[in-house]
């Protein structure tokens, strides 16, 4: 029989226990939020008529603005060779990505507070349906693009085939830093608010909506922003035109799975101290 | 009884919370910041109390009972006495500052039905959620839909969403899919005190079912419940226990003297006045002493001095006693169940009340005076909790009687 034992522990070896207990909990958790996912996504827009359209409605909201204002000369971008809309157009996909992992994660133990309290489930089963609930907003609208690419681009290369590794290492990068503010967010409302305010600022300091800056203090930040390197790269394998950092990726592929699954174990270990300080 | 049969092993739980929310967010991120901190020292001795920071209390402190297939522990407290703090630390929810706690089993806990439903789903796709959550495989659901539908008696709604049931529907529909749980250990909290009365029998009935083969930890407010499930009580006051142990009728009675005092509220015109109210017990052998602490076959008298403000009036008199519940017991009468007839005056006259051989349930009884006017019973004063008394004893339910009481004027 299985036999729980319940302690104060702390240290080594409860963390190793930690993790010996999401391995054997796992395809509960799976199945967990397997069900937690259909239900969030059958839910998220029956009581509207246009339905999942609202998909896709805020990142091509976002492209046509600045298509619009690069097209009326208000602001003067060039993007060389690549045209315009298909520029803003894939960079605005990305950042909702990055953005979309980033917050639908950070307050996915704040969402089900409710329910923390009361039912002891495995938590990480809430970790995957909120990156399932992220993949389905961000990648749906990628959709856009297969009939929209073919308008502007000449040929088609084989480096595409790398656009949804790097699509999928945007997200990780997304989850993995939602996942290390979980544990203070849930704690101090500040996290939250100030993720979405320096987000806001993020999007226009990071080469979304205009190309890598060349000099000055702007690609100082660029050079400085994690982000940076992983949209540019993968709008470039994308549109196959513009500057690529395959080490960097590389790197970076490593640095973010080895500290998304020590962000896991932080937050799987922090979850009781969290329920107590919310439902106390 | 070997040791493996036991399925929940509580040694010394404590549990300490933090008064103020500023202080208890900054120890929790203390907290946090010490658990994933991999060269923290781990406890010597998980038994020895850690002091209290600041603004810290002890929420339950020292708290131990084994509990063995079959068993059914009542979890008795008044508000904030540290029940459902225990509950969340059984159901590995929150941590325990000390001791150790060892659950055998697939552990269950119902602490609110319909937790994770989701309004705007219909009660179809709820009842599949609701199952995931409890760990329900799809499989199973799947085979057993039409038998929680059934149980629910929601046929007709099931694919309405929910947003559109009423609160009693909901419930039926979390019970429904809580049952189809086989734990070894069931953690209750207070859940069966909503629904109608047939749904609730139908739900003590499934209850009972699982009892037989599990462990049970039942937190309720109503003794009654208590009495019929539990074999053992603890007894939590300031999250200590107060009592542990077999008697159920011992517990409930430690119950009610925990209580605090009821208040007197008097309503009416307020013309007639009572003081020195006083509760007497008469045992068969007839002493008489001046305790509420009634045993089943005693006789209780209550004594009592009115008078009237506006001058010398003709009224009747009757005498109310309710549970703890709030329902009405017994009204005491005289011998034609008619109330009895008094005259008083501006000089407080002393009453005697005097109800033979009493013979109700275990549990706390509250006493309230009627005074009448005829010919339309127009109330000059009611006072609700005028006196109150104990039952003692292993009578259980709700056995009530209709006495007949005699008015003495002296």
């Amino acid at each position: 029989m299985q036999e729980t034992i319940i302690t104060p522990g702390s240290g080594v070896g409860s963390i190793w226990k930690t993790i010996s207990q999401m391995r054997s909990n796992f395809p509960m958790s799976w199945e967990l939020a397997k069900r937690m996912l259909i239900r969030d996504i059958r839910a998220m827009y029956r009581q509207s008529v246009l339905g999942y359209a609202w998909i896709l409605f805020p990142p091509l909201a976002s492209s046509i603005i600045w298509i619009y204002l690069n097209n009326q000369k208000i602001i003067n971008i060039n993007t060389g060779s690549v045209p315009y809309p298909i520029f803003v157009l894939s960079g605005n996909l990305l950042w909702a990505v990055f953005n979309g992992t980033l917050s639908g994660m950070l307050s996915s133990l704040l969402d089900a507070r409710s329910m923390l309290s009361k039912i002891n489930i495995p938590h990480e089963s809430l970790l995957i349906s909120s990156f399932g609930k992220a993949a389905v907003n961000s990648l749906v609208p990628l959709l856009l693009l297969i009939p929209i690419l073919p308008f502007y681009l000449k040929s088609f290369s084989a480096q595409m085939l790398l656009f949804p590794l790097g699509v999928l290492l945007i997200m990780l990068m997304g989850s993995m830093f939602a996942i290390l503010l979980i544990p203070i967010a849930t704690l101090y409302t500040d996290t939250a608010r100030g993720i979405q305010l320096v987000l806001r600022f993020a999007f226009f300091l990071t080469p979304v909506v205009y190309p890598p800056p060349q000099a000055g203090i702007a690609k100082f930040i660029c050079d400085l922003n994690p982000l940076s390197p992983l949209l540019i790269t993968t709008r470039s394998w994308l549109i196959g035109d513009g500057p690529t950092y395959v080490s960097i990726m590389m790197i970076a592929t490593v640095a973010i799975v080895l500290l998304l699954a020590v962000a896991i174990v932080i937050y799987k270990i922090s979850i009781p101290y969290l329920i107590e300080r919310l439902s106390a | 009884m070997s040791d493996s049969e036991i399925l929940v092993d509580a040694q010394h739980v404590g549990k300490k919370f933090c008064r103020s929310l500023k202080r208890s967010l900054y120890y929790g991120a203390g907290d946090i910041a010490k658990a994933v901190n991999p060269f923290t020292h781990t406890q010597n001795d998980i038994f020895e109390k850690p002091v209290l920071r600041k603004k810290e209390f002890w929420a339950v402190q020292d708290v131990s009972f084994q509990l063995r297939r079959g068993d059914c522990l009542g979890l008795l407290g008044h508000n904030g006495a540290g029940k459902s703090t225990l509950l969340k630390i059984l159901n590995n929810l929150i941590k325990p500052d000390t001791g150790q706690i060892i659950m055998r089993g697939r552990v269950c806990a119902l602490i609110e039905l319909g937790a994770g439903f989701n309004p705007i789903l219909t009660g179809r796709e709820n009842i599949y959620n609701s199952a995931a959550l409890f760990g329900i495989p799809k499989k199973v659901v799947d085979q057993k839909f039409d038998e929680i539908v059934a149980f629910s008696e929601l046929e007709e709604f099931i694919d309405t969403p929910l947003q559109n049931y009423s609160s009693g529907m909901r419930v039926r529909l979390g019970f429904a899919v809580a049952i189809q749980m086989e734990p070894d250990v069931l953690l209750l909290d207070e859940v069966l005190a909503v629904g109608d009365i047939a749904f609730r029998i139908k739900c003590l009935n499934a209850m009972f079912e699982i009892l037989k083969h599990s462990a049970v930890i039942f937190v309720s407010h109503s003794m009654s419940q208590i009495h019929r499930i539990c074999n053992q009580v603890c007894l939590l006051s300031h999250g200590q226990t107060a009592y542990l142990g077999n008697d159920v009728g011992e517990g409930v009675h430690k119950y009610f003297q925990l209580a605090p005092n009821q208040k007197t509220t008097q309503i009416g015109d307020g013309s007639i006045s009572v003081d020195d109210i006083k509760v007497l017990r008469i045992s068969p052998t007839g002493k008489r002493e001046s305790i509420s602490e009634l045993s089943h076959g005693d006789t209780l008298e209550i004594e009592f001095y009115a008078s009237s403000k506006k001058g010398p009036v003709d009224c009747n008199f009757s005498m109310v006693v309710w549970n703890s519940e709030l329902y009405p017991i017994d009204t005491y009468v005289d011998g034609d169940a008619k109330p009895h007839k008094i005259s008083l005056n501006g000089e407080p006259a002393k009453f005697i009340v005097r109800a033979e051989s009493i013979k109700l349930a275990a549990g706390l009884f509250s006493v309230s005076f009627h005074f009448t006017q005829p010919p339309h019973n127009k109330v000059l004063s009611r006072i609700d909790g005028a006196a109150s008394f104990t039952m003692k004893g292993q009578v259980q339910g709700q056995a009530s009687q209709f006495t007949t009481t005699t008015l003495t004027k002296s």
